[in-house]
């Protein structure tokens, strides 16, 4: 699949233009790539973690004034404590998308869990539901449209740490492609890697909401 | 006798909400609760169903269905999967038949496959109710469910609903600030003031009911005696 991508951007048409027939297109993958395994990571962690403080007091009580306490470290500050702790591979790229990920989606999960109406929780609990089937069935779609938010946030994160990950210690990527354009001096790479970071971004989202709309069809109606 | 309380007392904080209620409910009964805004009677409804931290003795059973003033339907179900959430321990095909049966008890068999905010107020809160009659439980509680529905569709559910309990008479526990509504539906109205039980009326009118009891005789009395016995703000 590399060798593959590494190929095709090699051997483009004439017309597509010089910065395009680079290693862009790997790059893109490269970035896309860690972006998206890091926003997953983040995004699954801060929607457990978010639901559970969001649900228990006990855990909201021990739990939330730690995270607040990281939350508004910027991201970008930790990286050379990450790349101390884990090195330059990509085990500390990861986690620094993934970590910067976690905050929007922790926040909205949390506020989305705390927000479902008293009233879905005693209807359920008078049906029989109670713990895990309460939870997933209840509580997990009640925060849903905070949780989306929080994820959509959170894609826009990622993509803003990729790039920042990718200026030290990386061989490729959107961030690497930028950092070594400049040292060259080539605005019209620069400008064509910011392009593509834009458009994965935006590309990443609509992509998402997509999905959602399909998995979750209710969302499209307003909610009573 | 299916529902016993005695000296129940709820607080929220330092504030005494309830102050030791005395209360029981036969099988089959429906009782209304009607008092005045703050009175503690959506309260008492939860401490019944033990929703929420209370002293004294209640006696209630484990199996109740409840229905809210905003329906509490879940949005993110469809009217079928709503009414089906309290059948999980159902087989398939039977689960399918009782919700069958609901579709076609609430009139919305034609809309089993919508969402919650796909359907007005009222049917929104048929869904409710057939969700809360779907799991057969003992008795049903009802906080206010028709206080979001303007006065045409209101009356329509009352009759609707009076139907509804002629043909099982299950025990129904319903919260109300509308004597008409309480008198119309009820068997007993309990009145409630400040956290008490200020009055235990009985409701000797003819079932099943129409609208037209409305405007009997015997209606129009008793709504008359309750309001000048507690006052125009009940």
């Amino acid at each position: 699949m590399a060798e593959m991508l590494r190929s095709s951007s090699r051997h483009m048409p004439d017309w597509i233009p010089q910065w395009l027939r680079s290693d862009l297109v790997w790059d893109a993958f490269v970035s896309s790539r860690r972006a998206l395994v890091g926003w997953a990571l983040g995004s699954v962690i801060g929607t457990f973690v978010g639901i559970t403080t969001g649900r228990i007091r006990s855990l909201e009580a021990y739990f939330a004034p730690i995270i607040q306490l990281f939350r508004p470290l910027p991201p970008v500050a930790i990286i050379p404590i990450i790349i101390v702790w884990l090195g330059i591979g990509e085990p500390s790229k990861l986690f620094s998308i993934a970590f910067a990920v976690f905050f929007p989606v922790w926040i909205n999960a949390h506020l989305g869990a705390q927000k479902v109406p008293q009233s879905f929780i005693w209807s359920a609990s008078s049906l029989g539901s109670r713990g895990w089937r309460t939870l997933t069935r209840v509580i997990l779609p009640g925060a849903l449209p905070f949780i989306i938010a929080g994820l959509r946030t959170g894609i826009a994160v990622a993509f803003v740490m990729v790039y920042v990950s990718e200026l030290a210690g990386a061989s490729a990527g959107i961030g690497y492609e930028i950092s070594t354009s400049q040292l060259a001096y080539r605005v019209d790479r620069m400008m064509g890697a910011l392009l593509v970071l834009g458009i994965l971004g935006a590309g990443s989202d609509w992509a998402l909401t997509r999905g959602l709309n399909r998995l979750c069809p209710w969302l499209r109606y307003s909610v009573r | 006798m299916l529902i016993q309380v005695q000296g129940l007392r709820v607080s929220y904080g330092n504030t005494e909400v309830l102050h030791g209620i005395d209360l029981e409910i036969q099988e089959g009964q429906f009782v209304s609760i009607v008092g005045k805004s703050g009175c503690g009677k959506s309260t008492l409804l939860l401490a019944l169903a033990s929703f929420v931290p209370h002293d004294g003795a209640v006696e209630f059973p484990a199996d109740f269905g409840m229905v809210f003033q905003n329906y509490a339907v879940f949005p993110w179900m469809t009217v079928r999967d709503n009414i089906a959430f309290g059948l999980s321990k159902l087989p398939a095909v039977e689960r399918a038949t009782v919700v069958d049966k609901h579709l076609v008890l609430v009139g919305l068999e034609s809309h089993a496959n919508k969402y919650p905010s796909q359907l007005s107020g009222g049917q929104a809160q048929r869904v409710a109710l057939a969700r809360a009659l779907a799991a057969n439980p003992k008795v049903i509680l009802m906080d206010e469910p028709f206080g979001a529905l303007d006065n045409f569709t209101r009356s329509q559910m009352q009759q609707w609903l009076a139907g509804v309990w002629q043909n099982d008479h299950k025990t129904v526990v319903l919260v109300t600030h509308n004597i008409e509504e309480a008198i119309f539906l009820s068997d007993r109205i309990i009145l409630m003031d400040k956290g008490e039980i200020e009055g235990d009326v009985e409701v000797d009118l003819q079932r099943p009911r129409a609208s037209e009891l409305k405007f009997s005789t015997g209606f129009v009395d008793l709504r008359r005696s309750i309001l000048e016995r507690f006052g125009q703000g009940v």
